[in-house]
């Protein structure tokens, strides 16, 4: 049996045990309904922390209003089942989808401003709908006003004349509502879209650059996120049988973030654990009511000195195999064939060689008033190594961000294999054919070095977020195929072998070349080197310019870098453009820049210091 | 290892502290469950009533208990949360068989766990829980106070009686005890003939009124009703002094604990209020209540749910000695729904609904914050 199968077995033999013994327990009443109620609310405390940590653990944004979603669910959800004139069973399922999707509107709504924004926004934002939608219910007179809603069929009652009975089948409900929506979460994570969205976290600048719709995918892992919370709500309102606003107050929020954070922020399993432990121990405590809180706090206290990135940290307990491997089994059984491997990797090599493939006309920017770059005219053509120099100041990253759509341009052109792309947001730039490295590295950190470039494969992958859920014969064979295009790329970096090693754990000299390698993923016409070499020693320095050189030969793209060392430029360029006080003050091959008084004035300054300017230049070139 | 030593001591503490709780008590007592929220910013009210409670088992013990059983009250904390009430409730059924529950306190737990009660169909009494459809439709769901209403008709009654013909109100929107109040009294000034003059109302959390207060003043009422707690009143009587608005005030039984939250307390000498319980009430039993409540906690009962909590236990554990011996829950009941007896705030007997029958207290306050009891206003 091979690791897949084995883990496989493993835990669906763990879940259909715990399932089977406690519903067994509960349906012979040996656990009495203060168990098993005890039993729904771990359950439902648990859907809302692992809800919570997709938005704050996965997707990295602080939300303090997470009750207010599960409200808006319980709250639709409690008014379906008690207007809708039908059996209890069918109403249920009707009233807990609606109230996940009253829940994941109102995430839609309240995330498309907040999401656009970057840094703590959200966070307020989030606490502002908490409020607000507390105060709004109360308000209502069809939410019952301030004295709740009260009387709804309770699961613990409605489906059987016997109580155990009836509570055993609440317990499956609640039960397999959270295997799914957990394992959901699990695959989803584990998917483009997942990578997408811890991409986000990583590093939200990189992941734009890498061709990452950030806005879309925030909003996405938002509302999702709040649709979960949403049935969690119904669930709760159906176990409870009785609604009222103020439960789901900010403090409630932050109870299920403590939660998370003392799980570990990003850990499914570890949210879990914390959340299972957190629900369950005050009622253990209960003997003891007056040590109740102090236990409580005590461990919180002791857990943050002891643990600080929390109980699992960003680790996984595997669950993920057995969900591929049912995946896989119902494929068989069902009779889906299998798709070939798909490969996302077609490069365009023939179609624009030795013609002009980027070109700026005329381009600048004033910030202001004051011009940042003004007129600057350059044209790279396929398969040239062309270098961007001048002093510091000069506008070299700014000319960069302009063309990768960081900032938008006050006047002239862009254009990138014929068409103007002046005003598209970065990601789509980069899908286009300009794909970049940064000044300061800028890699997805926790990530492996495998998922770095995984996530550059994104938009030419084309599974929608259900395929990725379900793992589906798409979603294998697209991933099948970026697996292997993704290693064959770390091959000719000769990384192979630390594929699957933490992007941060890996060599300074290294980390360039896993972030060269990720904007190559990206397929580009064009590879824009915001200073590769430095903080590299010469030796380091050596290998870049061999490296840079194979990526021409290898990949049939424009090169354009910025570098301050002028060995590395006058090494391997082709042609220089000099920039000062944001505009092109010379260009030409290293040869006439190295020789031209005008460029050797202005990157030193002063006409007494060219010499010695001129000196180094010469020195380099030797 | 100095990590691990600190994780273990803490286990072994929680390992044994849930040990030591699950020390068998001893049998053959009559066990009854007290529900109330001892923790958290409500505590006040649970700890009143629990204090009440126990007062009046300690008494009833040393009497001889239920049918020469002693009764032994399991308390369990809700920290004000329907959800730990509810499970509270189901551990008391379930893992300990109490016989009777005594509580909640607060409105929202009650009206969760009284529909669990109301499966189980074991007798309960809250001492506290004011509005109206806790008991509705529920056989075995009692209580002790006298209803949110019914506060505000009084009020409107004694307003009457008092000569009043102008009043303002003020209420928050967000509480249900407030709203309840405020709409109870609206009909009732229509019905007597008082002619409410403005109607101001405040969000849930707030605490500034100036605003409201100053709309108010210039409809000069004679006086202004104000169905909150304490701690906001509180403010409004220091806010409309500081913008110099000159009238009465009336409230209900939230108001009787605002002298903790009040600096100036000259100015509670403008608030009259009505409430379950009056330490200063003139029946003998009323009389030693408070005797025996200051020789036990060395305090007053100053909060009235100490007096509907020592009913709620009376009624309860009266009933529970006309059972019978196995003290069947539809016995119980049955007893409850037929009682009379002589509790500290009055003579009790239960309505149709299952509300008590019994007379309010006018309350106000002399210019030490020292409560003064004015009259009953009887039904």
């Amino acid at each position: 049996m091979n690791m897949k199968a084995k883990s496989y077995v493993l835990n669906i033999a763990a879940l259909l045990i715990v399932y089977i013994v406690l519903s067994l327990l509960i349906s012979t009443g040996t656990f009495n309904s203060y168990i098993s109620g005890i039993l729904a609310t771990t359950g439902i405390a648990i859907m809302m922390t692992v809800s919570l940590n997709l938005t704050t653990g996965l997707l990295g944004q602080l939300a303090l209003g997470h009750a207010g979603f599960m409200s808006v669910g319980a709250y639709v959800a409690a008014l379906i089942t008690k207007s809708l004139n039908m059996n209890f069973g069918f109403a249920l399922p009707v009233a807990l989808i609606a109230g996940g999707l009253a829940a994941a509107l109102c995430g839609l709504l309240i995330g498309m401003p907040a999401l656009r924004l970057k840094g703590d926004y959200l966070a307020i934002i989030t606490l502002g709908f908490g409020e607000i939608i507390r105060v709004v219910i109360e308000n209502l007179s069809v939410t019952g006003g301030a004295s709740g809603l009260s009387r709804i069929t309770r699961m613990s009652r409605a489906f059987s004349e016997d109580a155990n009975v009836s509570s055993a089948v609440q317990f499956s409900i609640i039960f397999w509502m959270m295997v799914v929506m957990i394992a959901s979460i699990f695959t989803l994570g584990r998917s483009r879209h997942g990578r997408a969205i811890i991409s986000i976290r990583e590093n939200e600048v990189a992941a734009e650059a890498t061709g990452i719709p950030t806005t879309y995918y925030k909003l996405f892992a938002f509302t999702l996120a709040a649709f979960f919370a949403g049935i969690a709500g119904g669930l709760y309102a159906h176990q409870i049988g009785m609604l009222s606003a103020k439960t789901f107050g900010f403090n409630k929020s932050i109870e299920y973030l403590v939660m998370v954070v003392l799980g570990g922020m990003g850990s499914i399993t570890g949210s879990i654990i914390s959340s299972a432990v957190l629900v369950a121990l005050p009622e253990f405590l209960r003997g003891f009511s007056e040590w109740r809180l102090v236990i409580y706090s005590l461990l919180l206290i002791l857990m943050m000195l002891f643990r600080p990135s929390g109980l699992m940290g960003t680790k996984e307990f595997s669950l993920l195999a057995s969900w591929t491997a049912t995946a896989t089994t119902l494929k068989r059984w069902l009779g889906i064939k299998k798709r070939p491997t798909k490969m996302p990797f077609t490069p365009h090599y023939d179609v624009w060689e030795d013609s002009v493939v980027l070109e700026t006309k005329n381009l600048g920017i004033s910030f202001g008033g004051l011009k940042a770059a003004e007129g600057i005219d350059i044209q790279l053509k396929n398969d040239e190594i062309v270098g961007l120099i001048g002093p510091n100041g000069a506008g070299k990253t700014t000319f960069f961000n302009l063309l990768t759509g960081v900032y938008m341009p006050t006047e002239g052109d862009i254009i990138l294999l014929g068409k103007p792309i002046n005003g598209k947001p970065t990601h789509l730039i980069t899908e286009q054919g300009i794909a970049r490295t940064f000044q300061n590295i800028r890699l997805f950190k926790s990530m492996s070095v495998l998922d770095n470039i995984k996530v550059a494969f994104h938009t030419r992958m084309e599974y929608s977020p259900l395929s990725g859920i379900v793992r589906d014969s798409r979603f294998s064979s697209e991933e099948k195929g970026i697996d292997i295009r993704a290693r064959e790329l770390l091959k000719v970096f000769n990384m192979e072998d630390v594929a699957d090693v933490r992007a941060d754990g890996l060599p300074y000299g290294q980390q360039r070349k896993l972030e060269i390698c990720r904007a190559l993923a990206c397929n580009p016409k064009v590879l824009l080197l915001d200073e590769p070499a430095a903080g590299m020693n010469p030796i380091e320095t050596d290998e870049l310019m061999r490296t840079i050189r194979l990526i021409r030969s290898r990949f049939s793209v424009a090169i354009l870098l910025i570098e301050h060392d002028m060995k590395l430029v006058m090494g391997i360029c082709e042609r220089i453009y000099v920039l000062n006080y944001g505009r092109v003050i010379a260009q030409g091959s290293p040869a006439a820049i190295r020789d031209n008084p005008e460029v050797v004035a202005a990157y030193l300054g002063t006409t007494e210091q060219a010499q010695t300017a001129e000196g180094d230049l010469a020195h380099a070139e030797g | 290892m100095k990590k691990r030593a600190w994780v273990s001591l803490v286990l072994a503490l929680i390992l044994g502290l849930s040990t030591l709780s699950t020390i068998v008590m001893a049998e053959d007592t009559v066990k009854i469950g007290g529900i109330g929220v001892l923790s958290g910013p409500y505590a006040v009210y649970g700890l009143a009533v629990q204090k009440g409670v126990n007062l009046y088992i300690e008494e009833l013990n040393a009497a001889g208990g239920i049918n020469g059983k002693k009764v032994e009250v399991l308390w369990e904390d809700t920290r004000g949360e329907a959800n730990d009430g509810v499970l509270a409730f189901n551990k008391l059924v379930q893992n300990d068989k109490v016989v009777g529950i005594i509580g909640p306190v607060l409105t929202g737990v009650t009206r969760a766990v009284a529909e669990y009660a109301a499966d189980e169909n074991i007798p309960m009494i809250t001492p506290s829980a004011t509005a109206y459809d806790i008991t509705t439709d529920r056989a075995n769901v009692f209580r002790t106070c006298f209803l949110d209403p019914f506060q505000a008709v009084q009020m409107a009654r004694y307003a009457k009686d008092e000569g009043l013909t102008k009043v303002g109100v003020i209420y928050d929107n967000g509480t249900e005890y407030s709203k309840g109040l405020y709409e109870a009294f609206v009909q009732e000034c229509a019905a007597v003939g008082i002619e409410v003059v403005a109607t101001e109302s405040a969000a849930y959390g707030d605490v500034d009124f100036k605003s409201q207060l100053t709309n108010l003043k210039n409809t000069a009422p004679e006086a202004v009703f104000l169905p909150y707690y304490g701690a906001e009143a509180a403010l409004m009587l220091t806010q409309a002094n500081d913008i110099g608005f000159e009238t009465r005030f009336l409230g209900a039984d939230g108001i009787a604990d605002v002298v903790d939250s009040i600096g100036n307390k000259q100015l509670l000498t403008k608030m009259t209020y009505s409430d379950h319980f009056s330490t200063q009430a003139d029946s003998q039993m009323a009389k030693d209540f408070v005797a025996a409540f200051q020789a036990k906690y060395d305090e007053e009962p100053s909060v009235s749910f100490s007096a509907t909590g020592y009913d709620a236990a009376v009624v309860l554990c009266d009933a529970l000695a006309k059972a019978g011996p196995e003290m069947k829950f539809e016995d119980t009941i049955a007893a409850i729904k037929a009682t009379d007896v002589e509790g500290v705030s009055g003579k009790i007997t239960f309505d149709d609904h299952n509300d008590p029958i019994k007379s309010a207290f006018i309350m106000t306050f002399d210019e030490n914050g020292n409560k003064l009891f004015v009259k009953m206003q009887n039904p």
